[in-house]
């Protein structure tokens, strides 16, 4: 059905190439504002794919609009003041990620709308330079130049066709980000914050930059547009210019051309199908569009979700063979964990458990029932070991580095197996090499069939195998598992167990949280009982037996 | 006394934003999705009231039909649009958002006038020479009484705890009996309802008109996120916060001020989220 989707918006872009032959200016100036969705429909597909999802794409856009009209009508060439009105809309962008970078994608979502309404609010503050309501105009049109003796002002219909080309460039360069170069970090980012630090990469600049790019394109588009049809408009920074890029974005999969697209269709139909078939709402033609689109994607995206095949995969991983351990270079660590409580912001007791130790190259097995908060001391660890290093845990060696492999999931969602781990093998380890050790761990784990497929489309099982490649990859001295048997078929799980106790034997430390007791038998030496915190209070100070 | 004058608006108008933000909260702990289309519902309940005390009926009746209408339209956004998207935030908060522009356009094709009319209660007192709107007063009493109403609600009665149970963990409240389709389905109405509630006592501050949807809804949305949901005296703070950045921010700036307001809401939910969240 997307690609049904995507088909309808390449059809309604080859009309507007030919539409312009037969419209008059004020058809080809709403054409023109339709063709403009796909810089920010792009930029909302970048930003959503790096876990940044944006309502300000069309208000960067807006400000690249603003930006090349205030500079063309000094006298600053067009060229120029196009390229700097991107330039304004990859800044703006970059700011909103900086001060916004704390937070979670819905209150990023709410502050972005906000800045947006806010760049309104300043367009209608400063009348005199902004042309407050009615818009920044006249803006000078695209000058081509020709020779050297003489420039050719651009035809409303040249300028257009310019216009739909730098749409196409935009949505294409924004599509070939997202795939190649830094994308696959980007798309990592965006999967999952956590495990994407946990995996070397640094979130702020992933996001800053995928943000900057989708400002660059939208703020091009805008400006383009604003030349094409001689006025920046303040409609850019509402809330109806806000909705469409991001919900194009996320009925595409974040995927920047198709989101470019749905957009231009969207537009296309709302700005000149409807008006031109005779529709005068309410609501109007292009809220109509919008709601067509919103009804659209409910009914064709929402029932799809991950796959939960678990039954076992013919050439699955075989726990006999060598695991291609040697070349990740693991040094263990030991571990010493004094009593250590959790509580919750309220002050209960979650977790209360006992001081214990590990030995490098050992395997520690936390036990206990449920609610006992096994994922929560794991969680705890990770976070102390990770970042805060204080009194109550110490690690011999001052460079040990801990990783979590949480009970969720696997891989980076939005990435393929390869790439996440191409990503996870890329972290202390040059890049050239993480490549082939990626490729040696995805014969290893039986994944090769599917290591071009997104981690999030894979079955549980095959998503598990791929997050335990990610974390073994990752370098780490000491390991974390919470439950990484869960999911796994027979064969699976033996190679996993298998896998573990390779990896211990090569010296690396693992603190494991499992229910399966056979499992915890095959490999743990030593293990830690948790009760329920409420039950038994404040922690004991037994050792691990 | 310019300075008594601005802290009653400033007061009131929190006192509106809190309780569109008490709404939004309500609705984000059953479903995990912002409300952006609380703005645009609680218009539609307002304009319903205001048609219907306009047509002559009594106003009471015509406070009931409006908040009928919110809760309706709160109750169908959850059924048609949030309902499908759990487990998808952003894809959820972005279809409210478009539900919310086509209503409001269809808001404007039947209620065409710039603004309508609502009865409020008149009348202005002198206090240490300033002039303080009896409507101020009934509008911060009516929102603090609504919210002590809701802790009272979601602390010592089975509703209440099944939302609890519900925004803490949809799978074990099932698993305890809990029906969480129709916890989301009424937390949903119930915000709806809460939100045209602020939109009939804000009639002095917000002009009844089919577009002011966005400007009532996005500052306690902003209050809400700020504040992390789940803690009022926070929520009430940002609320507060963003408030005086309109009021003051207003009056010195005239439209410039709606500029500060937006910055203060973007600043309180940047460090808000970076305080308190995480």
């Amino acid at each position: 059905m997307i690609n049904r989707v995507i088909v309808l918006g390449a059809v309604c872009v080859v009309a507007a190439l030919v539409y312009p032959i037969f419209a008059s200016g004020p058809q080809l100036d709403q054409a023109a504002t339709a063709l403009a969705l796909a810089g920010p429909a792009a930029a909302a597909a970048l930003s959503a794919a790096v876990g940044r999802p944006t309502l300000a794409a069309a208000a960067l856009a807006g400000a690249g609009a603003y930006t090349s009209g205030l500079l063309a009508r000094q006298g600053v060439p067009v060229v120029l003041s196009v390229l700097c009105g991107g330039g304004a809309g990859a800044t703006a962008a970059a700011l909103v990620a900086l001060v916004c970078w704390r937070l979670e994608a819905p209150a990023f979502l709410v502050a972005s709308l906000l800045a947006a309404l806010g760049g309104g609010a300043l367009v209608q503050a400063l009348p005199a330079a902004t042309g407050a309501e009615a818009g920044l105009g006249p803006i000078p049109p695209i000058e081509v130049a020709l020779g050297t003796t003489k420039n050719a002002v651009a035809t409303p219909v040249g300028d257009f066709h310019v216009l739909l080309a730098v749409a196409a460039v935009v949505a294409v360069v924004a599509g070939l980000g997202l795939l190649h170069g830094p994308g696959p970090v980007w798309r990592a980012i965006g999967s999952d914050r956590e495990r994407a630090t946990a995996s070397g990469i640094r979130p702020l600049v992933g996001e800053i930059g995928a943000l900057a790019l989708g400002g660059l394109m939208a703020g091009l588009c805008g400006a383009l547009a604003a030349h094409v049809s001689r006025v920046a408009s303040p409609s850019a920074f509402g809330i109806d210019a806000a909705a469409l890029p991001l919900l194009a974005a996320l009925a595409a999969g974040r995927q920047p051309i198709a989101a470019a697209g749905i957009a231009v269709a969207t537009g296309l139909v709302g700005q000149v199908v409807l008006p031109a078939a005779g529709w005068h709402g309410p609501p109007d033609a292009g809220s109509l569009a919008l709601g067509l689109l919103a009804v659209a994607t409910v009914a064709t995206l929402l029932p799809t979700g991950a796959a939960r095949d678990d039954r076992p995969v013919p050439g699955g991983p075989s726990p006999d063979d060598e695991w291609p351990l040697a070349a990740l270079g693991i040094r263990g660590a030991s571990v010493e964990v004094l009593p250590i409580t959790v509580r919750s912001r309220e002050g209960a007791l979650l977790v209360a458990a006992p001081s214990f130790s590990v030995a490098a190259g050992q395997v520690l097995a936390i036990v206990g029932p449920n609610g006992s908060g096994k994922s929560t001391l794991l969680r705890r660890l990770a976070t102390i070991l990770g970042r805060e290093r204080d009194a109550s845990i110490s690690v011999d060696g001052g460079n040990a580095r801990c990783v979590l492999m949480p009970q969720e999931g696997g891989g980076f969602g939005f990435c393929t197996v390869r790439e996440t781990l191409v990503i996870a093998g890329s972290h202390q380890r040059a890049a050239s090499s993480s490549g082939p050790l990626a490729d040696a761990w995805i014969d290893r784990l039986g994944l090769r069939d599917v290591a071009g497929a997104y981690c999030a489309e894979l079955p549980a099982g095959r998503r598990r195998l791929a997050e335990l490649g990610r974390v073994l990859l990752s370098a780490p001295s000491v390991l974390l598992c919470d439950e990484p048997l869960a999911g796994l078929d027979d064969g699976s799980r033996a190679a996993a167990v298998s896998c573990l106790r390779a990896a211990s034997r090569a010296g690396l430390t693992i603190l494991i949280a499992e229910h399966d007791r056979e499992a915890v038998a095959a490999l743990a030496g030593s293990v830690v009982t948790l009760e329920r915190a409420d039950l038994v209070g404040e922690p004991l100070t037994s050792p691990a037996t | 006394m310019i300075v008594l004058q601005l802290a009653v608006d400033t007061v009131s108008a929190t006192a509106l934003y809190a309780l569109v933000a008490l709404a939004v909260s309500l609705a984000y702990s059953g479903s995990g999705i912002l409300n952006l289309a609380i703005g645009q519902i609680a218009i539609a309940g307002g304009l319903a009231a205001a048609a219907a005390t306009t047509g002559g009926w009594p106003l009471w009746a015509g406070v009931a039909l409006g908040v009928g209408v919110g809760a309706s339209l709160g109750a169908a956004a959850e059924r048609t649009l949030v309902k499908p998207s759990i487990g998808r935030p952003v894809l959820g908060a972005v279809l409210l958002i478009a539900a919310a522009i086509v209503l409001r356009e269809v808001l404007i094709g039947l209620f065409p006038r710039t603004s309508y009319a609502f009865p409020v209660v008149g009348g202005a007192v002198r206090v240490w020479g300033g002039i303080v709107h009896i409507a101020d007063v009934v509008t911060i009493a009516s929102v603090a009484g609504a919210a002590a109403a809701g802790v009272v609600v979601l602390r010592t009665t089975t509703v209440g705890a099944a939302l609890r149970a519900t925004a803490g963990s949809p799978g074990a409240a099932e698993l305890l009996g809990v029906d969480t389709q129709m916890v989301r389905t009424a937390s949903f109405a119930v915000a709806g309802a809460l939100a045209t509630g602020a939109a009939l006592l804000g009639v002095s501050h917000f002009p009844l008109t089919a577009e002011g949807g966005v400007v009532l809804a996005l500052r306690g949305v902003a209050a809400a996120v700020a504040g992390g949901y789940r803690s009022p005296a926070r929520v009430l703070l940002c609320a507060l916060a963003i408030a005086a950045g309109q009021v003051i921010g207003g009056f010195y700036l005239g439209s410039g001020g709606e500029v500060i307001s937006d910055a203060v809401a973007v600043g309180a939910i940047a460090i808000g989220a970076g305080v308190w969240h995480r």
